[in-house]
């Protein structure tokens, strides 16, 4: 059985790991959120060269593992002469990968706005990137928005892997903790608390967000 | 004045022709239907004056603009500002409320502040008849209220001519009129009008001239009165027969 006063007594250190876990996990979304943009504009490009390496990207980093490309930016990237701390290499490889799922994501958003949206405001004189600013991306938001919250819920459990890098977050706090008391079942379930919690977060956000941006629907 | 002027233009997609060697000035004040048999490149040549579809030859010139087939996409946002369009198929922002869709030009296009737009866009409104939908949201809206939305954006450009995609085809029989009734106000003040359609009753009643199309081309440009009463070519004749069931 689980013994719960053990669960408490380990809390107060996982809650500290989990401010690690945090950090690089929001730090990670946040350049992926950017990067991811960036990419899916590329991709949707009428500049050959642009939509190729946008297209290119996605099918490199979407198509190996994310543990093999944290152990290339932490282990190859240094032999260049660029030094990375493991914090860093972390949250660049975390958001580099999660940037080609997202810019997906953003690219099939963009898209499924019907083309006479962008012909009515080219008809009324906008530039192309008024366009995409005042047009195209406010309506993108809202069928962006349950597949952003999922893959971005998906980093953060992905973001258990820069333990193998020696960053100190959750997944390495817990298993550093095990592995002296050997109590791997308070230790999992504590761990998987918390987890659950931070994505709980970000559910509990999604929900208020579909609401706020239905603003404009009818029925 | 001529408003809109095309000297021997053409448009291809790919290899497939659909305008050829079109010919024709429109005077400021005029009111152009364009009719004729579905794919005979009607939607094409309107959409050519505000270049959405970009011409392949030849000359465009609209408002005193002149538009090659390979100027730039700052002379198309210019040439743009001149041009109002009202798309068949409404195509309001669903984002933005009945004001905000007349005022994003302005505001956007022309830098205009937020209460001189505003102030702008409520007198248009009023003129479609929808001051009471001010801040409602296009689906809020029917069809032909959207519709009127849709003419008071475009007009809120202040444009030198309008154009009407099929502008009443999707609408439900009951508001087809509401519409027309603004189109006909819109022509009596006026405005230089370039109407696709498929109304034949009102392209007789209030067009100064038809432009009769078929494959790609104009086959006779006409006096309404004239070409409703006796089509000068076969194929007119065959059009209206179907179009004007007896």
């Amino acid at each position: 059985m689980v013994n719960w006063h053990f669960v408490v007594h380990i809390m107060p250190r996982l809650l500290r790991a989990c401010g690690v876990t945090l950090e690089i996990s929001m730090a990670a979304l946040l350049m992926a959120t950017c990067l991811g943009l960036g990419i899916a504009l590329g991709r949707l490009s009428s500049i050959r060269a642009v939509s190729l390496a946008a297209w290119g990207y996605v099918w490199i980093l979407r198509g190996t593992p994310l543990l093999l490309q944290l152990f290339a930016v932490y282990y190859a990237v240094p032999r260049t002469g660029f030094r990375l701390d493991p914090w860093s290499a972390g949250i660049l490889t975390l958001g580099l990968n999660s940037a080609a799922y997202f810019s997906e994501i953003f690219r099939a958003a963009i898209q499924s706005i019907p083309a006479g949206q962008a012909e009515a405001a080219a008809a009324v004189g906008l530039a192309p990137l008024q366009i995409l600013r005042r047009i195209i991306l406010p309506q993108a938001l809202r069928p962006a928005l349950p597949p952003f919250v999922g893959q971005a819920i998906t980093l953060i459990k992905n973001s258990s892997l820069v333990s193998v890098i020696a960053v100190p977050d959750l997944m390495l706090t817990a298993q550093s903790i095990y592995s002296v008391t050997f109590r791997v079942t308070e230790v999992m379930v504590a761990t998987g608390i918390l987890y659950l919690a931070i994505t709980t977060v970000l559910q509990i956000a999604q929900a208020w967000i579909e609401r706020r941006l239905s603003y404009y629907t009818v029925r | 004045m001529t408003v809109v002027s095309f000297k021997n233009v053409s448009k291809s997609f790919g290899a497939r022709q659909v305008l050829t060697d079109i010919t024709f000035d429109v005077p400021q004040g005029q009111v152009v239907s364009l009719i004729g048999p579905s794919g005979a490149g009607k939607s094409t040549l309107l959409r050519c004056v505000n270049q959405l579809d970009r011409h392949t030859s030849g000359n465009i010139s609209v408002a005193g603009q002149q538009i090659s087939p390979s100027c730039r996409q700052r002379d198309l946002m210019r040439l743009r500002r001149h041009v109002g369009m009202v798309f068949q198929s409404f195509n309001l922002w669903p984002h933005l409320s009945a004001i905000g869709n007349v005022m994003e030009g302005p505001m956007t296009v022309l830098r205009r502040p937020r209460g001189q737009a505003r102030e702008q866009a409520e007198a248009l409104l009023e003129q479609v008849g929808l001051s009471a939908h001010l801040d409602k949201y296009p689906g809020q809206l029917s069809g032909g209220q959207q519709q009127r939305v849709a003419i008071a954006r475009a007009l809120a450009m202040e444009p030198e001519v309008m154009l009407f995609d099929e502008a009443t085809s999707a609408l439900d029989p009951e508001m087809v009129q509401e519409v027309l009734g603004v189109m006909e106000k819109l022509a009596g003040s006026g405005m230089t009008m370039l109407i696709v359609t498929h109304e034949m009753a009102f392209a007789r009643r209030i067009g100064h001239r038809v432009l009769f199309m078929v494959d790609g081309q104009i086959v006779e440009d006409e006096e309404p009165a004239s070409f409703f009463a006796s089509p000068a070519t076969e194929r007119g004749r065959a059009f209206l027969s179907r179009a004007l069931p007896a």
